[in-house]
């Protein structure tokens, strides 16, 4: 060490930043909101967002950048939201998320972007959703962001299978690059899970439908009641209707029973089907909406994902007196985020853990009357160090029910798998692609991301392999460079 | 039927796990596709190792074998019947496999029950560890899956 470093004075310490608290959301009281279909979140005031806003340190290395699929920049517009450019920080989102209001409601950003927050490692991450959400929602309400340029038109036509997230995400991208881009849904509206599967009180269907007529005001067209494999199949898109490349996006719509006995009463549900009556055919809405739901007293259901949490839910504000979820398996093995959990909690879900169902018992007309029932265990850790759960010998019980809906997964719809010999499959059934960021199927020319390669995922991943699927479309259409299995690119 | 000498009983086994190769063996046939014939395909892969087991089996083999306890998550044993169907999802093939898994272990358990000698009561045990071994592996895979779905 030199003399003159010797000499030096030691350096002052910083003066410490004042620790300001993660702002909360406001939220609806929980047994108001247990009660109604109005949003449950209501969104950070201006206030309160610019205060949450300065509790970013913009990192020089901003590792939540990494962190969200879409890649948003994240201090970026964080940054303009401190410094009350509202609108910009918009405008910046939605440079590379399409969808902000619907990202951050449903996002499960404290697994990815809030995950890596540096401020999260002493203290409570920055509430990037939460900002997102409210940048998004100030640009609804405060005008619009003025559409982007396009490039000249290249000719080349996309078909997008699937409105959902992903679909939405691959139509915005292409568009932006000057091809002709058509969506071919199969339901009666756009956004896939967005409007059939997540409900109002998380997801306000007005918000999904803004963002769908945004895509449309950049000149997507949108065509709904169009079932692929059934209207159209894939290669009469590509062959007949001139389409250049066909994403597909038509999600994991298909869903798994229990094999118990009992579960054809009536009375027994699929979640998608509970959740599609009430969030896309708006049973809720009864009698603005002509679609029938009966109204259950205590309702069981099966599953511990986001899908079960919407259900149970839905059960409460439909009238349930008693709403369980019944799950094989301890909290904190629940896939469901936990903010959906706690939400589900205070709004007095009974939550019956360890809990098998084994048996549905129904009267002589044929209508769900109780749930047998068996308690768990959780087992030795076998070879991987898990605790798988084992009934507990001679634990069996009976909850009076009259309704029970399954939650417990879903796979693909087989319908476009069936109807295109040449598109390969993996084991579990869904589309093999050549990898997550080509997206490339079997099938030249057919790319394939979200659900119906990974199995059922979040929002965001799905928007991550459309954003993915986009480019890789995009160099196809430039280079018309394929793949082949072997390996060695063909033209 | 009656199990009166060892050879009746291997005989037996080996023929139960010839079926179990013979049905997964047609099922992948009538499998369109690559992923689910590849499925099938695996499971007869796993009875004919058990058929090569139990075909050289003799009574040193049997006195030597190492009984242990294989735990049972016991998915199968709550569901329904299921029956092959092509074109069925992969969840419902484990399902399937499962249930057969279930029905063999639980058949050489009842054998136990009926024979008298020790030897014979040893063999049936053995066949039903060796059933226990791949109901559980079916089960853990099937676990696995279902765990990730939120079931």
């Amino acid at each position: 060490m030199s003399e003159e470093k010797q000499t030096k004075e030691a350096p002052k310490p910083k003066p410490k930043r004042p620790k300001i608290p993660r702002q909360p959301m406001p939220e609806q009281d929980a047994h108001a909101r247990a009660k109604n279909f109005e949003s449950v979140t209501l969104g950070y005031t201006m206030e309160q967002a610019v205060v949450e806003a300065t509790r970013c340190i913009q990192c020089k290395k901003p590792y939540c950048i990494g962190g969200c699929p879409v890649a948003i920049d994240i201090p970026g517009f964080i940054q303009l939201v401190k410094d009350k450019e509202f609108l910009k920080a918009a405008q910046l989102v939605k440079r590379t998320n399409l969808l902000p209001a619907v990202c951050g409601r449903v996002c499960p950003q404290e697994e990815q972007c809030e995950a890596v927050c540096v401020l999260g490692k002493k203290q409570d991450p920055v509430a990037i959703g939460r900002l997102e959400r409210f940048v998004a929602d100030y640009e609804a309400e405060h005008g619009e962001i003025p559409l982007p340029e396009f490039p000249p038109k290249t000719g080349k036509k996309v078909a997008v299978v699937g409105a959902g997230p992903g679909g939405l995400t691959v139509a915005g991208d292409l568009i932006q690059q000057g091809h002709d881009v058509t969506i071919f849904e199969a339901l009666h509206k756009a956004g896939g899970v967005l409007v059939y599967g997540i409900p109002e009180f998380r997801l306000p269907k007005a918000i999904v439908e803004r963002e769908v007529e945004y895509l449309q005001r950049l000149g997507v067209e949108l065509k709904l009641n169009h079932v692929i494999g059934k209207i159209r199949t894939i290669d009469q898109l590509m062959e007949e209707d001139g389409f250049d490349a066909v994403f597909i996006g038509s999600g994991a719509g298909l869903p798994w029973f229990m094999d118990i006995p009992g579960e054809n009463l009536n009375g027994v549900f699929s979640a998608n089907e509970y959740l599609t009556r009430n969030n896309l055919m708006k049973a809720f809405d009864f009698p603005s909406y002509d679609t029938p739901i009966k109204k259950f007293k205590n309702v069981a259901v099966i599953g511990g994902g986001n899908v079960a949490m919407d259900s149970v839910r839905t059960a409460l504000r439909l009238g349930a007196d008693n709403a369980y979820i019944v799950y094989r398996r301890g909290r904190e093995e629940m896939p469901a985020r936990q903010e959906e959990i706690e939400h589900a909690e205070h709004e007095g879900v009974k939550f019956k853990n360890l809990t098998a169902p084994v048996r549905i018992l129904g009267n002589d007309e044929g209508w769900v009357t109780a749930l047998e029932c068996l308690e768990m265990e959780l087992g030795e850790p076998d070879a991987s160090g898990r605790r798988r759960p084992i009934p507990v010998k001679g634990s069996e019980f009976i909850l009076e029910m009259d309704a029970v809906v399954i939650a417990i997964g879903t796979s693909a719809n087989p319908l476009i798998a069936q109807t295109t010999p040449d598109l390969k499959l993996n084991r579990k059934g869904y589309i093999e692609v050549e990898n997550e960021t080509t997206c490339r199927t079997s099938k030249k020319g057919v790319f394939a991301g979200g659900d119906i390669v990974t199995g059922s995922a979040t929002v965001i991943l799905a928007m991550g392999a459309g954003r993915n699927a986009a480019n890789a479309i995009q160099n196809y259409l430039q280079t018309g460079e394929w793949w082949s299995p072997n390996g060695t690119p063909e033209n | 039927m009656s199990f009166t000498t060892f050879k009746d009983i291997v005989t037996y086994a080996v023929e139960k796990e010839a079926e179990a190769i013979r049905f997964y063996t047609d099922a992948s046939r009538q499998e369109e596709y690559a992923a689910a014939k590849g499925t099938f395909l695996a499971f007869a892969e796993e009875e004919k190792k058990h058929k090569a087991l139990f075909e050289n089996l003799d009574p040193q083999l049997v006195a030597n074998y190492k009984f242990g306890k294989i735990p049972d998550l016991k998915r199968s044993d709550y569901m329904v019947e299921t029956a092959y169907r092509p074109g069925m999802p992969y969840v419902d093939i484990l399902r399937l496999a499962m249930k057969r898994e279930e029905h063999a272990k639980k058949f050489y358990d009842d054998c136990v029950a009926l024979v008298e000698g020790e030897d014979q009561k040893k063999l049936f045990q053995m066949l039903s560890q060796e059933e226990s071994k791949h109901k559980l592996k079916l089960e853990t895979m099937y676990d696995d899956a279902m765990a990730k779905a939120g079931d």
